[in-house]
């Protein structure tokens, strides 16, 4: 569904050198790696915000056939909820849903946004000013921009950060049901809570040291890697840098 | 895009600083009215010059505040990238950002004088002449903002109200700076000429101005307006491109 050919990707330095891999057409793909690594990076160039500097990433047809087709097919949350705490949750939502849904399907939008929104228990804080929102209400807020649409490639860059253990449940079930291996549809997610990533995902790709250090199925590599090193360059920079 | 205009109309009726704007300018009609009685001779001249010139400088104030608020703020709070991800062109994101604070704009402007030539027509007689120059004052408050928009987007909001205001003040003093022989010809080339808006001391004392000065400075303004819109698209483009 979507290809990587050989990417480089620099910035002042390279973050991602000859990366290529393919990712499955449906089901739940995360992208893990330290802090700094390419997650974020990766995850823009295949929300065609920012082109690679060598190589090329190809999307399949069932994506859209150009770029707008594939933005209307396409999901994105970023790792930090961009909120107008000018806004109600409800106002917020039908803001940005608008710009999917056609005008004439306004019930239908309004009915999306509180069956979503009750299931992820945010449903009576809707008419609640953005202001007055915890950080998991604001995730969640986001999330539900991201997901209304139900598109067919969804992207979260650590959705599950900032929620509660409640919220991360309500979420993961949400995820589990609408983004399954028989969904046809895909879901790509970044993380570095592994145990969540084992339960979420069927497909693991790593980005280490601006190269990919693994892409294969979740069993594949929580058999085989040694999940610690992936890690532990993080950790070695930290340290380096407290020094 | 309407709903990006909308949501920036939406915000900015809770926009405390519009808010203190719009009081003073109706303090300030109220003041030009009680001035006008203590005065001997010509009250309708001091009702004029004083409420017609505090709206005027309100107006442009708003514009200049607007324009710098509103240029950079998608690309500061990142708001930017959650519209990239969505099915809308970026000409068609400029447009929603760059109208919605305009069309409040106006509509300040335009019910706020309209209300106050139906308030002089209804104290001495309804000018035609004053309705044109409610024009032109909407007309140079549309171009302060779209100049204010401009310097937005390449400076942060207390340096571009700064750079913008000393190009309105350079652009009002065209009219001495032209006259004089050290100034090259090509000079005003380089900032929009806002001495051309003047009109008011025509207005005070009834000099109507011909046909011809209303139509040039008319299609002077426009002429700027659209060149600071397609000089702030470029840059609103070459911006997005770079923010990830």
């Amino acid at each position: 569904m979507i290809y990587f050919r050989q990417v480089y990707k620099k910035f002042t330095q390279p973050i991602l050198e000859d990366i290529s891999f393919s990712l499955p057409s449906s089901g739940v793909v995360a992208v893990i790696g330290p802090n700094g690594h390419g997650k974020t990076t990766s995850l823009k160039m295949m929300l065609e915000l920012l082109p690679p500097d060598q190589g090329e990433i190809l999307f399949d047809s069932s994506l859209g056939k150009n770029q707008k087709e594939r933005k209307y097919r396409r999901g994105f949350m970023p790792e930090r909820p961009i909120i107008f705490p000018f806004l109600s949750g409800r106002e917020y939502l039908r803001h940005f849903c608008s710009f999917y849904f056609p005008k004439k399907s306004k019930e239908d939008v309004e009915e999306k946004i509180e069956n979503l929104a009750n299931y992820l228990e945010l449903g009576k804080f809707l008419e609640q000013k953005i202001e007055g929102y915890s950080k998991g209400m604001c995730q969640k807020l986001c999330f539900i921009a991201s997901a209304l649409h139900l598109p067919q490639c969804l992207i979260l860059d650590e959705p599950f950060s900032g929620l509660d253990p409640r919220g991360r449940d309500l979420l993961k079930s949400y995820l589990k049901e609408h983004y399954s291996p028989s969904s046809q549809k895909l879901l790509i997610m970044t993380g570095h809570v592994l145990a969540e990533i084992e339960e979420m995902a069927q497909y693991i790709l790593v980005l280490q040291n601006k190269k990919l250090h693994f892409a294969g199925e979740n069993k594949h590599f929580f058999s085989t890697i040694d999940t610690q090193k992936i890690f532990e360059h993080q950790f070695e920079s930290e340290v380096n840098i407290d020094r | 895009m309407k709903s990006l205009i909308f949501l920036d109309c939406y915000r900015l009726f809770s926009d405390k600083i519009l808010k203190k704007i719009l009081i003073f300018a109706l303090l300030s009609v109220f003041l030009a009215l009680g001035l006008k009685e203590v005065t001997y001779g010509v009250p309708h001249r001091i009702f004029l010059d004083l409420g017609l010139g505090i709206l005027h400088w309100l107006f442009l104030f708003s514009a200049f505040y607007l324009g710098q608020k509103y240029a950079r703020e998608g690309f500061e709070n990142k708001s930017m990238i959650l519209y990239k991800v969505r099915p809308i062109s970026t000409f068609s994101l400029f447009l929603g950002k760059i109208l919605g604070p305009l069309l409040f704009l106006c509509s300040l402007c335009f019910f706020t004088l309209l209300s106050f030539w139906l308030f002089y027509g209804l104290l001495y007689s309804y000018s035609f002449f004053l309705l044109k120059g409610i024009g032109i004052i909407l007309l140079e408050s549309v171009l302060c903002y779209m100049l204010s928009f401009f310097v937005g987007l390449n400076f942060q909001q207390g340096v571009s109200l700064l750079i913008s205001s000393a190009c309105f003040f350079i652009g009002k003093s065209f009219s001495f700076i032209l006259k004089q022989d050290f100034s090259p010809a090509w000079i005003g080339a380089l900032f929009p000429d806002f001495s051309r808006f003047e009109f008011k001391q025509h207005l005070l004392y009834q000099q109507d101005l011909p046909l011809f000065w209303w139509l040039v400075t008319t299609l002077y303004g426009l002429i700027w307006i659209v060149i600071f819109f397609f000089l702030s698209f470029i840059l609103f483009r070459k911006k997005i491109s770079q923010l990830f």
